[in-house]
C-alpha cells in the first residue's frame, strides 16, 4: 500500500512538472518595431526605466527580474522570449553568446519612447557639488566620435578582459598633473561595457581601492576611462571604489566618495537625490532575444 | 546613440567557449589569492564573531540568574538591568542579521558624517552581537538544564553567586552548551555570507566579484558552495571531537551531560 502509494505521488508530481513546462513561446526575430512584440513575454530589469517602457507596447506580457545574470538565465531557459537592455550592453552579451541576438530598435522611431534623462548616462555629485560645472565643462570636449570609438573600444575589452588591445585608447588625457588631490568614484563593476573588474591592469584599467587585499582586481570599461579622463583634466588623481547599486547613491551622500560615474541614468527620483551632470553617453533602447536552433 | 559594427574578430573567439572544467580551472587560477583571502574573512569573522558572541551570552546569563536583591534600589537597577538585555536578545534575535548590517554600517555613516566603519571589524561586530542575542537564549537554557541542587549545594557551602557560577554551574553548563555553540558556529560561517551587502569580502562577495569580471554564475557559486561545505564539514568534524573530549571516559557519565549522544544515567557495571 505505502510502495503505491508513492509510486502514485511521484507520477502526479512529475506529470505536474510536465504541465509546468509548457509555454507558447513566441519567435520575435522578425519584429520591425516595437508593436511587433505583441503577445511576446518581455522582462526588464526591476525598477529601472527598462521596464517602465514596457507598458508602451499592447498585450505584451511583461516580467522582470533582479539583474542582468537572471535576464539571461530566464532568457537561456526559455522563461522569456526577450528583455530590453542598452545597445552597449546587447551588443557584448551576444559577441559573448552567439546564440542571442537583438533587435536594433531606435528609440522614438522604431523603438521606445525616451528621452536624454531615460537612456542617457551622467556622472553624479553630491547635491550643491561644485563639482558639476567643471565637469561639464570636460565633458563637453569629448565630441561624439570619441565616445562612439571608446564604447566600440569597451565593447570589444569586455569580451577578452584581460588581454591587451592592438590600438591606443579612443580618449587619453595629455594632463599628468595630479595636485589637485584625489577624486573618489563609486561604480559597480559589473556592468559589461560600462564597468567591470578584471585581474590584470591592461588597457588602461583602474585598480579597485576598497577592493580585496588577496591580490589586486582591476575596474575597466566606458565609465571608467571616461572617470580618469575627468580626473586628469581636473588635475586630480583617480580612485574607484566597487559599491552594489543600491548603495551608490548613499555612498555619495555621506561623502565616502566624490562622485558616480557607473552608467547611471540622470532621472528626477535620482535627480531630487544628487545632483547630475550632463550626460556622456546616449544609449538605444534594444531587445535581446534567442536565436531558433 | 549609434549601431555597431559588426566585430566578426571577436565573434569568432567568443564561440570558442571553454567547457565546465576549462572554466572551474580558469576561476582557480585567475582567483586564486581572492578566494583563499575569502576564505580566510569568513572563518575570522565567524570565529571571532562566536566567541565574542558566547561571551555576551555568559554574561548576559550570569546577570540574568543574580537572586533578586532585599535592597530597593539595587533591585531597581537589576529590573532595569534585565529589562535591557530581553530588549538586546529580542530585537537581535527577532530581525534579520543582514537588515542589522545596513542599519549598523549606515547608521554609523551617517552620524560620522561619512566615514565608513572598517568593514571587516564592522563585520565581526554584526555577527558578535547577533550572535550574542542567540547565545543569551543558548546560556539560559544551559543554566535551566543544570540542577537546583547545584546552586543549593553552592550556596551552603558559603559561596557567592560569582563564585557559584564561574565554579560550579558554567563548568557544567558549557559541557551541556557545547553542541549549540558548535551548530551556531557552523551557521556563523554560512551566515557571514550576508556580510556581502555592506562589502566584506567573504566568500560569497568572493564569487560575486568573480561574476562581475565573468558572468559564469554556475561555475563560480559552485566553486564557492564547495568551498563552504569543506570548511563547515571540517568545523562539525574538529566540534564533535572536541565533545567527546569533554564528555569524558566512557567509564562514568555526568549527570544531565547531553553532549555526549549516548548520554543517559548508567550504572557502572563493575560497581
Amino acid at each position: 500500500m505505502k510502495k503505491l502509494l508513492t509510486l502514485l505521488t511521484t507520477v502526479v508530481l512529475m506529470l505536474s512538472f510536465v504541465a509546468c513546462g509548457g509555454r507558447d513561446k513566441v519567435d520575435i526575430s522578425t519584429a520591425k518595431n516595437i508593436h511587433d512584440l505583441k503577445g511576446a513575454s518581455i522582462a526588464a530589469q526591476s525598477a529601472t526605466f527598462h521596464l517602465e517602457v514596457l507598458s508602451q507596447i499592447d498585450g505584451v506580457k511583461i516580467s522582470d527580474y533582479e539583474d542582468f545574470p537572471a535576464l539571461l538565465i530566464a532568457l537561456n531557459s526559455g522563461v522569456i522570449d526577450g528583455y530590453v537592455a542598452e545597445e552597449p550592453t546587447a551588443y557584448a552579451e551576444c559577441l559573448r553568446n552567439p546564440n542571442l541576438a537583438y533587435l536594433p530598435f531606435v528609440n522614438n522611431d522604431t523603438g521606445f519612447t525616451a528621452g536624454p534623462t531615460d537612456t542617457g548616462i551622467a556622472i553624479a555629485f553630491k547635491t550643491g557639488s561644485s563639482m558639476v560645472q567643471p565637469v561639464n565643462q570636460i565633458l563637453a570636449t569629448i565630441n561624439e566620435s570619441t565616445k562612439k570609438k571608446l564604447m566600440e573600444q569597451a565593447v570589444e575589452m569586455s569580451i577578452n578582459k584581460n588581454s591587451a588591445l592592438n590600438e591606443e585608447l579612443a580618449l587619453i588625457s595629455s594632463n599628468t598633473n595630479t595636485s589637485n588631490g584625489t577624486l573618489k568614484i563609486a561604480m559597480e563593476c559589473g556592468y559589461d561595457p560600462f564597468n567591470w573588474t578584471q585581474t590584470s591592469n591592461v588597457n588602461g584599467a583602474v585598480p579597485i581601492a576598497n577592493g580585496t587585499t588577496g591580490s589586486t582586481l582591476y575596474a575597466n570599461g566606458y565609465d571608467v576611462q571616461i572617470a580618469k579622463y575627468v580626473a586628469a583634466e581636473l588635475g586630480m588623481a583617480l580612485e574607484i571604489h566597487q559599491y552594489e547599486w543600491n548603495s551608490l547613491i548613499p555612498a555619495v551622500q555621506m561623502g565616502s566618495v566624490d562622485g558616480i560615474i557607473a552608467g547611471m541614468s540622470p532621472t528626477a527620483e535620482r535627480e531630487a537625490e544628487v545632483d547630475f551632470t550632463d550626460c556622456y553617453y546616449l544609449s538605444n533602447l534594444v531587445v535581446i532575444y534567442k536565436k531558433a536552433n | 546613440m549609434h549601431s555597431f559594427p559588426i566585430l566578426t574578430n571577436l565573434l569568432a573567439t567568443a564561440s570558442n567557449e571553454l567547457n565546465f572544467f576549462e572554466k572551474v580551472i580558469s576561476i582557480i587560477k585567475d582567483y586564486y589569492n581572492n578566494i583563499l583571502e575569502g576564505i580566510a574573512n569568513t572563518l575570522l569573522i565567524a570565529l571571532i564573531g562566536t566567541v565574542v558572541g558566547l561571551i555576551i551570552g555568559v554574561l548576559t546569563g550570569f546577570i540574568r540568574t543574580i537572586p533578586t536583591s532585599k535592597n530597593k534600589t539595587v533591585k531597581t537597577i537589576q529590573k532595569i538591568v534585565n529589562g535591557v538585555i530581553s530588549v538586546y536578545v529580542e530585537i537581535f534575535r527577532g530581525t534579520p542579521m543582514m537588515v542589522q548590517a545596513m542599519v549598523i554600517f549606515w547608521g554609523y555613516a551617517g552620524l560620522a558624517g561619512g566615514s565608513t566603519l572598517p568593514v571587516i571589524p564592522a563585520g565581526i561586530l554584526i555577527v558578535s552581537i547577533n550572535t550574542g542575542a542567540y547565545m543569551a537564549e543558548i546560556v539560559r537554557g544551559g543554566i535551566i538544564s543544570i540542577d537546583k541542587g547545584q546552586f543549593e549545594g553552592a550556596h551552603s557551602l558559603g559561596m557567592n553567586h560569582t563564585q557559584t557560577m564561574f565554579n560550579v554551574i558554567i563548568p557544567q553548563m558549557f559541557r551541556n552548551i557545547l553542541p549549540s555553540v558548535s551548530n551556531e558556529f557552523v551557521i556563523n560561517v554560512k551566515d557571514t555570507s550576508v556580510l556581502n551587502v555592506i562589502g566584506v569580502y567573504e566568500l560569497y562577495k568572493i564569487g560575486d566579484i568573480i561574476i562581475k569580471g565573468n558572468f559564469w554564475m554556475f561555475e563560480t557559486y559552485l566553486i564557492i558552495c564547495v568551498i563552504y561545505f569543506i570548511l563547515t564539514f571540517t568545523i562539525t568534524r574538529i566540534l564533535r571531537l572536541i565533545e567527546r573530549k569533554l564528555a569524558g571516559s566512557d567509564n562514568y557519565v555526568i549527570c544531565g551531560s547531553q553532549s555526549d549522544p549516548k548520554a543517559e544515567i548508567k550504572v557502572r557495571s563493575n560497581g
